[in-house]
């Protein structure tokens, strides 16, 4: 049976598979406010800067952030803050020559009796057109293709509620080392109606004497509602108190409010 | 009114002399101020790797491979660039589809390694371009790894393979 089965995958046709792709989607993030009701309207560019024609075929698709702050592109639903389902474009497939540039046009139609922060994704999903011209039917078993999308961040104005949570604090496995040191990881989730921007640091403290001062990393901080992020801060002095008992006082700001996680342990 | 008619007149007399004057005193420096808008941009670029191939081979002798494990006789050649840096680049690979369309090998089945490195799951989208990669071409070789379960049937199957490209908001 795995015999003929490696035969089969051997027949799998892969001559065509080979190719390129240099394009650019602008712009590649949307910052709007917007009100209940209202008609909004932008206007995405596609270049294709590569040598080859394209086949574009766009899709209106929902946005999260996982917790790294990665944008999760996904089939457009319901979802509450996901306005996919708001949004019309002007064409949904388009070819692109090469050195050439297409526009699409893009109609939000804001949602009445929404409040807070709405998001969705225009996805541009490319392959190449050469490529399929060259392709016999019976070799039509691969395709290759990129996807770029534009991200649209959005806000209905002065509805939002702005509030965030630490749901969990910790620290990685000792020994510590200068490639190794010792890390502080909070994550924060976003529990109000619009995203936040947050940023943080970590104040380590012995008693009251204050040992160090840590920024908390996490890119722009950005967090959608409902959506957690990762904040983590590098303690590379952590070996010059070993033995110490820590106080860590992270605290995080966002517009319109503040948090603090206290967090005690022992550098071993 | 005459005087300004009069001073606009010097005006465009002293922008026509000007470069010539700079240019007859012989003086080798001229500041010219230059604005430029740098729109973001993603090149990618593959090639298929059969078996034969030398980058293949290199690849597949770092390789640690299970006994029920395939290794597809082709591989994938990548290179990703970026200027921007708030640009990463995966590679999402769909469930197998049999050609007529009857059979599925689910994606949970199917691994990748990067230059023979350590194995990577199908299942999620495999990053090969991150932020700290901007304006560095990229190149990796990408070998394919099935487990074939008893319960998969012969045939040619279809695959799909996806770059997406992400800008971190």
């Amino acid at each position: 049976m795995k015999l003929l089965f490696k035969i089969a995958l051997l027949l799998l046709p892969f001559s065509v598979f080979a190719g390129m792709m240099n394009f650019t989607v602008s712009p590649a993030i949307v910052k709007f406010e917007t009100v209940q009701g209202s008609v909004k309207a932008f206007d995405l560019n596609f270049f294709n800067q590569g040598k080859d024609s394209l086949q574009i075929v766009v899709e209106v698709m929902d946005l999260t952030l996982d917790a790294h702050g990665v944008p999760v592109i996904t089939n457009a639903s319901k979802k509450s803050h996901q306005w996919a389902r708001y949004v019309e474009l002007s064409k949904d497939s388009f070819k692109v020559d090469a050195s050439e540039s297409k526009s699409v046009h893009v109609t939000l139609k804001t949602p009445r009796g929404k409040l807070g922060g709405g998001y969705f994704a225009i996805s541009f999903n490319a392959t190449e057109v050469a490529s399929k011209k060259t392709r016999k039917p019976s070799q039509n078993t691969m395709s290759i293709g990129g996807q770029l999308p534009s991200l649209f961040i959005g806000e209905i104005s002065r509805t939002g509620t702005r509030k965030a949570v630490v749901t969990s604090a910790n620290i990685n496995k000792a020994p510590y080392t200068s490639e190794h040191p010792l890390k502080l990881r909070y994550l924060v989730k976003n529990i109000g109606t619009t995203h936040i921007n947050v940023d943080g640091d970590i104040l380590l403290r012995d008693g009251k004497k204050v040992l160090d001062r840590v920024r908390l990393e996490s890119g722009s901080g950005l967090i959608l509602p409902e959506g957690s992020r990762y904040f983590t801060g590098s303690w590379q002095k952590a070996n010059n108190h070993t033995g110490k008992k820590v106080l860590a006082e992270a605290r995080f700001s966002y517009p319109s409010g503040r948090l603090i996680k206290k967090l005690e342990f022992s550098v071993p | 009114m005459k005087l300004s008619l009069a001073s606009s007149k010097l005006a465009l007399l002293l922008i026509s002399i000007i470069p010539s004057l700079v240019l007859s005193t012989g003086e080798a420096k001229i500041d010219v101020r230059v604005q430029a808008d740098i729109h973001s941009s993603m090149h990618m670029q593959w090639q298929k790797l059969s078996e034969r191939d030398e980058r293949y081979q290199q690849a597949r002798v770092k390789l640690k491979m299970e006994s029920d494990w395939i290794l597809l006789p082709y591989g994938l050649y990548v290179e990703l660039q970026t200027n921007d840096v708030n640009k990463m680049v995966a590679l999402r690979i769909d469930d197998l589809i049999s050609t007529d369309k009857k059979r599925t090998i689910t994606k949970d089945q199917f691994y990748i390694s990067i230059n023979g490195g350590e194995l990577y799951s199908a299942i999620e989208d495999l990053p090969l371009l991150s932020p700290n990669d901007r304006g560095v071409m990229k190149k990796q070789i990408l070998l394919f790894i099935l487990k074939v379960k008893p319960s998969n049937y012969a045939g040619s199957y279809a695959a799909n393979f996806k770059f997406i490209t992400n800008t971190l908001p």
